[in-house]
Order: C-alpha cells, then sequence, then structure tokens
C-alpha cells in the first residue's frame, strides 16, 4: 500500500487517539463479556445437580451480563463507524482538496463519472477495508482467542479436539468463500451488461424500430440475464450449504464430547466436564465458528477494498498545477508574446504566437479548427501554462491572478452552458455572496431573462432544471454568470454555434449591450460577421497573422 | 445464442401482479414449503437433544447411564441434525432460486415493454433514468417477494414450534416468560418511526453528498475559471460533516435499539431460572429433569432473539412494497411484432406537395414533389438546415406529412377472388390470407401481375422496416462487437460490408478485428468509423428503398467516391435517396431535390446547373476549391 492513504489514516490516528483507545478498550471488553454469561449458566446448572435452587442475584447477573454483553457489541459497533466515517471524511476532503490543485488537463482525460465513482464507491471501500476489514478481523481473533481460553480452561481434550478442526474450517471457509467470490464477480460484469443495455436500448430506439431488431434486442439482453442468473445460482448454491455445513460441525463436535467425556477413565480425563461446564461449553462451541467464517469475510474485504484505496493513491498522485504568487495588475491589455504550447509534446498547437489587444478593444479570433482558438482562451484563464513565451493580462502572468480577482477580469462565455447544483440565482452567482439579489436581478434584466425567471415557481429560488430554460435562455444565463461581476475582459467561445438564427439574433443582440465599454475576445465568424465591428487575429500555423 | 429451452425465461401474463410471477413457479414454492417445515420444525430438535445430552452425562456421572446410552443419543442426535441441516439447505437454496426466477422474469418481462415503447414514450424527459432505476427496483421487489415467502416458515413455524415447545415443558412458566416479548415488541413499534426518520434523513444527507460531489467533480473547471474553488471546498466539507454526523447518527439507533429489544425480550429468562430450577428440584409447577431446563433455556434464547429481530423483517418487505408500487406501472402485457418481409422491392416512389412537420411544431418543408423509380440514385441536398433529415425521416415516420408518397412495391401481388382481394401466402408477410385493403385506383396492371401502391403513412413500422433501409446522423452504435454492430442478427458477410465502406483495413489492425469490442456508444472509435460502421449496418439491412442521410459526412473525397461506386451496384434493384451536403458525385444520381427556402426543385443535375442559379453557385463553389 501506499504512503498517501497510509499518512491519511496515521494523521487521522495521531489526531483521535481517544477515539482509538476507547475503540480498542471496547473491542477487548465485549470480546470478554461473550465469554462470561455461559460461566454463570455453567454455575446455575452446576448447583440444580447438587440439588440446589440458584440465587435470585444469580439470575439477575446472567441477565445483566447478557445485557452488558450485548450493549458492549453494540457500542463496538457504532465506535467503529464513528472511525470509519472520520476516515472517510478525511480523505474525501483531501480529495477534494486535491480537485482544486490539479492540473487542469484531468478534467478532460478523465471521465466526471469515474472521478466521481473514486470520490464514492472507492471511499466506500476504504471504510469497508477499515471496519469489517482490519478491525473486524482484530477483533474477532480476539473472540476466538477467548472461546478457545476457555475451553482449554474447561476441557484440554475438546480445546485440542477444536484446534485440529478450525485450520480445517477456515481452509474451507475460505475455498467456498473465493468461489463465491468469482461467482460474484461474474454477475457484477454481467448485471453491468444488463443495467448498461436499458439506455443503450432507449438510445438506440430509432436504429431498433427502423430495422425491427427488437427480437434481437430482447434476446441480447435475456442473454445478459441468463448469465446474471446462473452466476447468482452458483453463488446461493455456497451460501445454501456453507452454513448447515458448519452448524452439523459444531454438532459433531458436541456429540464427540458428550460421548468422550461419558466413556470413563483415561478419556474422561481428558475430557472431563461437569453437566454445568457441558451446557456451557455447547454455548461456546455454538459461538466458536462465526468468527471464523467473518474472518474469512474481512479477508476477502482486505482484498477486494485494496482495489479502491490503490485507485485513491493514484488520484491522489496526479500532477498538480503550480501556484504561483499574486501579482497586482496594471490596465487590463491583453498580451501574447511569442507563445507556444502544446497539450503533448508530439502535437504543438501554438507556435510562438504573439498578439496584443489593447483595453477596450473588440477582437475576433479566427482560424481553421483545431488551430488553437480555444486554446488561447485556456491559457489566458490560467488553466494551462504556455510553454514557452508569456501571456500577461495588465502585466501580469495569467497564472498570477488569483482565482477570487479572475472573475473581475475575466469572463468567459463557452459554447455550452454547465449548470450547476442549485437553484436559478446560483447560476448566475456561482454561490459567491458577493452578489445580491439586486445584482442578479440587475443582471438578468440585462440579458433579458427576468421575466422569465420570475415565471419560475419559485423565481429566483427555483432549483435549476434544465427543461425549464431553452438553448438560448441557456446560453443567456451563461452570459449572465460572466458579466454579474462586471468582469473587465469577456471571452466569448463559439457562444451560438448551437442556437438557430432568430435566437442567435437575441443573444447578440444583449451581446452587444454586455460588450459596451468592455475588451471583447471572441472566437466565432458569425459572430463577427454580424456585429460588424473589431478586429481580426487570425491564428493558423500556430502564427498570428 | 440462448437456448431457449434451456432457460426458463418465461413471459408472464398480466406482469402488473405480483402473483402472476409466482405462478410458473410452483414447482420452487413446493420444495420451499418442504424445508421450511422440515428445517423450522426441526430447529427445536438441536436444543431438544443438547438438553437429553446433558442429561445423560448427569446420568452417566450418577452412575445411572453408561457410555453406551451416550453413543446411543449422540447417534440419533446426529442424524436428526443432518436431516434438519439438509432441509435447511434446501429451503435456502430453493428461496434463493425462488428469487433469481422472479427477478429474471420480471426483468424480461419490463425489458419487453422497453424495447417496445413508443416514439411519445420514448421522447419522455429522463426516460433512461427512469428505466434504470426500475431494473434496480426488480430486485428489491424479487427480494421481497421471496422474503414473504420464505417468513411465512421461518417465522410462522419456526416461533410456532418454539413456542409449542415451550408450552408443553411448562405453560406457565412459559406464559410469565413471554410477558416481557409484547413489550419489546410494542417498544420496538414506537421507537420504528424515529428510526426511520433518522434512516431516512441519513439517505438524503448520502444522495446530496453524491450530487455534491458530482457537482465538483462536473463542474471542477467551471469553478476553477470563476474563482469558486476555495467556496465550493468549503461548501464539500460542510456536506462531508454532515454526513459523517448523519451517518454515525443512524448507526447508533439502528445498532443501540436491537440489544434493547433483545434484553427487555430476555428478561423472562429471570422467572426460567427461578422457576425452572424449582422444576429440577421438584418444588416447582412440574417437574423437570436437568436436560429439561437447559433445552428450555436454550429454546427460550432462540425465540426471544427471532421474536426481536422479526422487526426488521417488516422494515424489508415495507422497503420490497415501495419498490413494486414504483414499477408496477411500467410493466405491459407481452409484445411480440410479426416479421418483416424483407424481400419486397419497390418499383417507385411518387412524392406529390408533400408538406413535413415533426410532430408538434411548424412545418419545416412545403409542397415538395419528387418521383425515384428502381435502379435509380436521387440526390437530395440544400444549406444547413434546409430540411433534409426531417424529410429523410418522413420515411421512418419521425416526422409527419400532408400531401402524399406513394410507394409502387412490386412484389406484392394479389389474386383476385370474389371481388376481395387475397394475399398470396408468400408475399403477404403479417396475415397469410388476409384481404388487403386494396382500392382500384390504386392498382396498375402490368401482364397479369398486379402493382400495388400504398400511402407511406399508411404503413406500420413493421411493414415500412420491411420496405426501408434507413441510416440516419447518430450512428446508433452498440456496445458490442464491430461484427455484431453490423449484423445485429441478421447472417451475412462482413468481410465484403466492411469492404464496401472501406473499413476492412482498419477493423483488421484492430486488436481483435471483427471482434473488437467498440465500445459504449461505440466511444472507443473515431467518429468516421463509427458512420462507416453505421453505413455497413445499414447496408447489411438493405431493402427496396434506402435512405442515406450523410452517409459520408466524415469520409474524404477519394473514399466516398468509392463507396458511391459501391452504392451503384446496389442501386439496380433498389431506389437510393442520398442526402448529402457535398455535390461533388450529385451530377452521377438520376435526379436531384434541391431543398430550399422552405420547399424543393426537382430535376436531374445538368437541367438544375442550368435552370437554378442558387445550386449551380453551391455546386460551383464546392468544386472549385478542390
Amino acid at each position: 500500500m501506499n504512503n498517501n492513504m497510509i499518512s491519511i489514516l496515521w494523521k487521522l490516528v495521531k489526531r483521535s487517539r481517544k477515539t482509538v483507545a476507547v475503540t480498542l478498550l471496547v473491542i477487548v471488553a465485549s470480546v470478554i463479556m461473550t465469554l462470561i454469561p455461559p460461566l454463570i449458566l455453567e454455575e446455575i446448572v452446576n448447583r440444580l445437580t447438587g440439588n440446589e435452587t440458584a440465587a435470585l442475584s444469580t439470575a439477575f447477573a446472567y441477565l445483566g451480563m447478557l445485557a452488558i454483553s450485548n450493549i458492549l457489541e453494540s457500542l463496538q459497533n457504532v465506535m467503529l463507524t464513528v472511525m470509519g466515517q472520520k476516515l472517510t471524511h478525511n480523505v474525501r476532503s483531501e480529495m477534494c482538496g486535491k480537485i482544486s490543485r490539479m492540473q487542469a488537463g484531468y478534467f478532460t482525460k478523465e471521465e466526471p463519472g469515474k472521478i466521481t465513482s473514486r470520490f464514492v464507491n472507492d471511499v466506500d471501500a476504504v471504510d469497508t477495508l477499515f471496519s469489517n476489514g482490519i478491525v473486524g478481523m482484530f477483533a474477532n481473533a480476539c473472540r476466538v482467542v477467548g472461546i478457545l481460553a476457555v475451553i482449554f480452561y474447561k476441557s484440554l481434550g475438546l480445546g485440542l479436539l477444536l484446534l485440529c478442526i478450525m485450520p480445517l474450517l477456515f481452509a474451507m471457509t475460505r475455498y467456498i468463500q473465493k468461489r463465491m467470490l468469482k461467482a460474484q464477480m461474474a454477475n457484477r460484469a454481467a448485471i453491468g451488461k444488463v443495467n448498461n443495455h436499458v439506455p443503450e436500448t432507449i438510445r438506440n430506439m430509432r436504429s431498433i424500430r427502423t430495422l425491427t431488431i427488437q427480437k434481437y434486442m430482447e434476446e441480447k439482453y435475456d442473454i445478459y440475464i441468463e448469465e446474471s442468473y446462473r452466476a447468482l445460482e452458483k453463488t446461493n448454491f455456497y451460501n445454501s450449504i456453507y452454513s448447515p455445513i458448519v452448524v452439523y460441525l459444531s454438532s459433531c463436535v458436541i456429540a464427540v464430547m458428550m460421548v468422550c467425556s461419558s466413556m470413563g477413565s483415561a478419556m474422561q480425563q481428558l475430557f472431563g466436564i461437569t453437566v454445568g461446564s457441558a451446557v456451557a461449553i455447547i454455548a461456546y462451541v455454538g459461538k466458536v465458528f462465526n468468527p471464523i467464517e467473518s474472518i474469512g469475510m474481512e479477508i476477502q474485504n482486505i482484498q477486494t477494498a485494496i482495489a479502491g484505496i490503490r485507485r485513491i493513491d493514484e488520484f491522489l498522485e496526479e500532477e498538480e498545477s503550480h501556484i504561483y504568487e499574486e501579482e497586482e495588475t496594471r490596465g487590463t491589455d491583453v498580451r501574447f508574446e511569442k507563445v507556444s504550447f502544446a497539450y503533448d509534446p508530439e502535437h504543438p498547437v501554438l507556435d510562438r504566437l504573439s498578439f496584443t489587444v489593447k483595453e477596450g478593444e473588440n477582437v475576433t479570433l479566427a482560424g481553421r479548427t483545431g488551430a488553437g482558438k480555444s486554446t488561447v482562451f485556456r491559457l489566458l484563464l490560467g488553466l494551462y501554462e504556455p510553454q514557452e513565451g508569456s501571456v500577461t493580462i495588465g502585466g501580469v502572468d495569467a497564472g498570477r491572478i488569483s482565482g477570487a480577482k479572475r472573475r473581475y477580469f475575466l469572463g468567459y462565455v463557452e459554447q455550452q452552458f454547465h449548470p450547476c447544483m442549485g437553484t436559478v440565482e446560483e447560476q448566475i452567482t456561482l454561490f459567491d455572496p458577493a452578489f445580491d439579489r439586486n445584482a442578479v436581478e440587475e443582471t438578468s434584466k440585462m440579458v433579458g431573462l427576468h421575466e422569465k425567471i420570475l415565471s419560475l415557481p419559485r423565481g429566483y429560488d427555483t432549483p435549476m432544471e434544465y427543461a425549464d430554460f431553452s438553448q438560448g435562455e441557456l446560453q443567456l444565463l451563461s452570459i449572465a454568470r460572466a458579466v454579474v461581476a462586471k468582469p473587465r475582459i469577456m471571452l466569448l467561445d463559439e457562444i451560438t454555434a448551437n442556437l438557430d438564427s432568430v435566437t442567435e439574433a437575441r443573444v447578440l443582440e444583449v451581446l452587444k449591450k454586455a460588450s459596451e465599454g468592455r475588451t471583447v475576445i471572441s472566437i466565432s465568424h458569425r459572430i463577427h460577421e454580424k456585429m460588424q465591428q473589431g478586429r481580426l487575429i487570425t491564428i493558423g500555423d500556430g502564427r498570428a497573422g | 445464442m440462448l437456448d431457449k429451452k434451456t432457460t426458463g425465461i418465461r413471459k408472464i401474463e398480466h406482469p402488473d401482479r405480483v402473483l402472476s410471477y409466482f405462478k410458473p413457479e410452483k414447482k420452487v414454492l413446493l420444495l420451499i414449503a418442504i424445508g421450511g417445515i422440515g428445517f423450522n420444525g426441526g430447529m427445536i430438535a438441536g436444543p431438544y437433544f443438547e438438553g437429553r445430552l446433558a442429561q445423560c452425562l448427569y446420568e452417566c456421572i450418577q452412575g445411572q447411564a453408561d457410555g453406551r446410552d451416550m453413543l446411543r443419543l449422540a447417534g440419533v442426535y446426529l442424524s436428526v441434525i443432518l436431516f434438519v441441516q439438509l432441509m435447511r439447505t434446501l429451503k435456502r437454496f430453493s428461496g434463493a432460486r425462488l428469487r433469481n426466477d422472479l427477478s429474471r422474469n420480471m426483468r424480461h418481462m419490463l425489458y419487453n415493454g422497453i424495447v417496445h415503447m413508443s416514439r411519445e414514450e420514448v421522447a419522455q424527459e429522463n426516460i433512461g433514468a427512469i428505466m434504470t432505476k426500475a431494473v434496480a427496483d426488480v430486485d428489491a421487489s424479487a427480494q421481497g417477494m421471496q422474503q414473504v415467502t420464505t417468513e411465512i416458515f421461518d417465522t410462522g413455524v419456526l416461533l410456532g414450534s418454539y413456542l409449542g415447545m415451550l408450552l408443553v415443558y411448562d405453560w406457565k412458566l412459559t406464559l410469565l416468560a413471554c410477558l416481557f416479548l409484547p413489550v419489546a415488541y410494542g417498544i420496538a413499534l414506537s421507537l420504528k418511526g424515529p428510526v426511520t426518520r433518522i434512516n431516512e434523513r441519513f439517505k438524503q444527507t448520502a444522495g446530496r453528498l453524491n450530487q455534491e460531489t458530482l457537482d465538483r467533480v462536473n463542474n471542477a473547471v467551471t469553478y476553477r475559471v470563476y474563482g469558486r474553488e476555495q467556496d465550493r471546498d468549503r461548501s464539500y466539507e460542510k456536506i462531508l460533516t454532515e454526513y459523517e454526523r448523519d451517518a454515525v447518527r443512524s448507526n447508533m439507533w439502528g445498532s443501540a435499539t436491537t440489544p434493547i429489544y433483545n434484553i427487555i425480550a430476555m428478561s423472562g429468562i429471570l422467572f426460567i431460572i427461578g422457576f425452572g430450577g424449582k422444576n429440577v428440584l421438584g418444588t416447582g409447577w412440574t417437574v423437570w429433569d436437568i436436560g429439561v431446563f437447559t433445552t428450555y433455556v436454550s429454546c427460550f434464547t432462540k425465540f426471544a432473539q427471532k421474536v426481536s429481530s422479526s422487526a426488521r423483517m417488516f422494515n424489508n418487505m415495507q422497503r420490497a412494497l415501495v419498490s413494486w408500487r414504483r414499477i408496477k406501472p411500467l410493466f405491459r402485457e407481452y409484445v411480440e411484432l410479426p416479421v418483416p418481409h424483407k424481400e419486397l422491392t419497390v418499383e417507385k416512389i411518387c412524392a406529390e406537395k408533400v408538406t413535413l412537420s415533426y410532430p408538434g411544431y411548424e412545418p419545416v418543408l412545403r409542397e415538395i414533389s419528387f418521383e425515384a423509380a428502381k435502379g435509380q440514385i436521387v440526390g437530395i441536398t440544400g444549406a444547413v438546415a434546409c430540411g433534409k433529415t426531417a424529410l429523410a425521416k418522413t420515411f421512418i415516420g419521425d416526422a409527419l406529412y400532408e400531401g402524399s408518397i406513394r410507394l409502387e412495391e412490386s412484389g406484392r401481388a394479389c389474386r383476385v377472388s370474389d371481388g376481395n382481394e387475397m394475399c398470396e401466402g408468400k408475399v403477404c408477410p403479417e396475415e397469410p390470407g388476409r384481404a388487403c385493403r386494396v382500392s382500384r385506383e390504386n392498382e396498375t396492371r402490368e401482364g397479369n401481375i398486379r402493382r400495388e401502391s400504398r400511402e407511406l403513412r399508411e404503413l406500420s413500422d413493421v411493414e415500412k422496416s420491411g420496405l426501408i433501409a434507413y441510416m440516419g446522423h447518430e450512428p446508433e452504435l452498440m456496445s458490442d462487437s464491430v461484427r455484431e454492430n453490423i449484423l445485429l442478427g441478421e447472417k451475412a458477410d462482413t468481410a465484403q460490408l466492411l469492404k464496401m465502406v472501406h473499413m476492412d483495413g482498419e477493423v483488421s489492425l484492430m486488436p481483435g478485428g471483427e471482434d473488437t469490442y467498440v465500445g459504449s456508444g461505440g466511444q472507443q472509435l473515431s467518429g468516421g468509423q463509427q458512420a462507416r460502421i453505421s453505413l455497413a449496418r445499414t447496408l447489411c439491412h438493405s431493402r427496396g428503398i434506402m435512405i442515406l442521410d450523410d452517409p459520408f459526412s466524415s469520409v474524404d473525397q477519394k473514399t466516398e467516391r468509392e463507396i458511391f461506386g459501391e452504392l451503384k451496384k446496389m442501386a439496380e434493384n433498389r431506389i437510393i435517396l442520398l442526402f448529402s451536403h457535398r455535390l461533388a458525385l450529385f451530377p452521377e444520381t438520376d435526379a436531384v431535390l434541391y431543398l430550399h427556402d422552405g420547399t424543393g426543385t426537382f430535376g436531374t443535375h445538368e437541367k438544375l446547373m442550368e435552370e437554378n442559379a442558387e445550386y449551380a453557385s453551391l455546386y460551383q463553389i464546392q468544386n472549385s476549391s478542390q
């Protein structure tokens, strides 16, 4: 395993020493307490065989001990949850912080679904590894040792017998568990296909209908559910036989013990037990096999969880972007000086690109697809750093403008609106308390969305729903998000590419208003043509022309 | 493919009723009953014999019995336990089998409904997510159905036999000891409310955490660009803290309440130790030996545990019921479509004054007229968003039209009998022997075979799929191999088809050749490869009319020309409508429909070049720059 996860775990243990100590204490106490009730029962039975009734206090002691052992077991459970939750909380915090430091390229390289799965599933695996793995194994090992100790003390013969049987039982347990895991994996793979088939069917409905392959699709689906069925059947089989085998085995142990104890002479010496201890031991034998099954399961949990932990470590080890010290800007002139940039060394995108955009200028970037127009924006936004040359805004490297200030410098509107979780108002503010309702209303009035938003069930506080807005309105929302901070420079990346001409006209109208008194850099021929203004910078072969 | 006989997948009548799914499961239900009664009835054997063994040991020590008695008793004990555990295995396995069967048939039925959904249903918001969730609900429902079935035995028979045994030993003591059970049960019920509420809350927090994680990851770049990262991190930290608190709280209530029920239920043990002890000593209500005492104690312990855990069972059933209610309205009666007749050829397409629109929208195109005959390729073009795709989609019923589009089929010969035309079995696939609805004015005689001309909108989806092959913009690839994506259940020479679309070379370089997995939605292939596989698929499923909407959008000119050559060969006994914005090949088509200004002009390429300045300039611009 890796330093990263271990260091998180270690930090946590150091920080919450008390909780750790309490947890360990509870585990040990719980183990000891489960040993006691059968001993009291033994005492009661032994007294009865000696023709004495048990004192009422003994009866209460029995119930009391049962209660305490039950409560301790629950407490152990709770403590494990507390510890596990603290751990996962820390891991998730760490991962979230990592997102902020991650290089921008990571988010285009990895699917969001996969990254989210690391946060959710893989971190849960850490919890499993911890609670149902390492700690659980410790508790169960204690339990086995405790019970064996009592049995050895009561009956040497039975102790030896169990010592012989337990490794065999453990081997069988692992064998069955491994088989089951294999079947479960097969089932999971099949279920993956089953689950994928449904959205795929809906996505490809046109082909399915025009080809009349409904039957074919159904047969495919049937194959997948059959695969899952067969795998499950296997799991079910092992599941059904395991516990009966263990119960039968413990019955055999009890029978052997009883027969040997009644044999007299040498055997009885070895097993020599009273009726009372026979009753207690029967109770113990029933309990000693459970932890064995649990330990087997815990080994498995650890094995499967390790993959998740590796993935988290990989995530935490991803390269981070540089953090530079902030610098004060002077003006808002945008300057590219001999900028060379490549996402990967084999495919250079920009080659010694130089241009300047003065404050208040209106400029359109032109060039064929893939010439690097959007890359220019990404460099300006500080998402990437040029390999050579410099990108400056107001004389300061783009990367040295702090996140907090960037929004007041650069308003970036993309081809597509990216809705975030939350209300309509939060789509515009992006949770920034610096913009109050007045500012938001003013902005949406400017982009012409005010009436539309008021018509929603809860106005600005309506939870964002994609379906509530048309394509054009979403784009206006995008503009509102950018201009609410009254940025000095607007970056517009093909913002009308997905719009029909009527909507486009509306968006352009708004844009004209929004760009008054600002520097505007846009990518789009259509805007350039329709707005009939500004300079054209051609980016081709990596150089500005 | 799947051997139908060896699988137990069944279609279910009335799939929206729970009992329908139990109908085919009679054998499994019988096994569950045998196992359930055998095992649960026999459960008391354990405590009973363990008590007898202790008693026997006592007698041995007292000298009243010897090792042989013990051996005999142990033998009986082991064989009874063996029987009981075999029954248990049977019960467990058949219970799991029942659940597996139920879920398999429910999935099968649900999917049948999904794959036969109407256009309107498919167009619903979030339908994919709804259906995917529904499939997950199937599992919960099947689990609940199985639990109800097995619990009849597990709770009913088991509790009954425990209680019966306890009553037989000493009914007064039993009643006394059981006094606390209703108390435990009552407390369990009264705490159920808060416990579920806390669990509910935890679930909601978990949902919110998931959402917020997805939002943080999805919008990572947006938040960075707007400088909101630190704020988002703080907000995430807040939800993490909430999640931690709710998780611990929910776990605490869950695990703290069980021992409480347990202890209360177990309180009766006080009476048992007191009065039971008296029984052993001969001063109680009945006379017990030490064996009975131990049996009674362990029986009662198990009984009390079972009672206090049965509350959990009701929770599970509740959950299953909720799942079932969610999926119940999604079930439909089983649909089986007829097989389309694929050998039909179409002599002629005749479109007259056609006005097109998408359902619920203004018309896209008006007054379009054109004709195409067997053996012809008709090129259809126009500016971006001129309505090409709408016209293509009209042929598969996704866009609506007014006016008339008639298809003249030659394979569909009809014979006159008593004034009613009867289809010859071979050519009328839907219902052999059914009277065709053919009106006289639509027939043309040609020798003694009459051609039937039918209005496109009157054809069912299945009939259309027998006449028309369609390739749209979306490649609609399945997550399967290259070969399967082309064949989709058809039998054909895929190597030949790949050659026709000029992809044989690329495919042979792929790691698995034609068996290479294309990824979900074909995402492991480039856009151009996806489009060509889609074309190969359409060629594999070729019909009398081929509608190809922009098949060359992602291939270079040379490849385009070569594929066009293949299409020309195919066109011999077909009609091909080729929708394209690239006009280089249009001189080689038999006719051109040029869409402009919401309508269309039809003629040969040469005629349009002469008479339509717009078309001519479009063609010139494209072909001079090359």
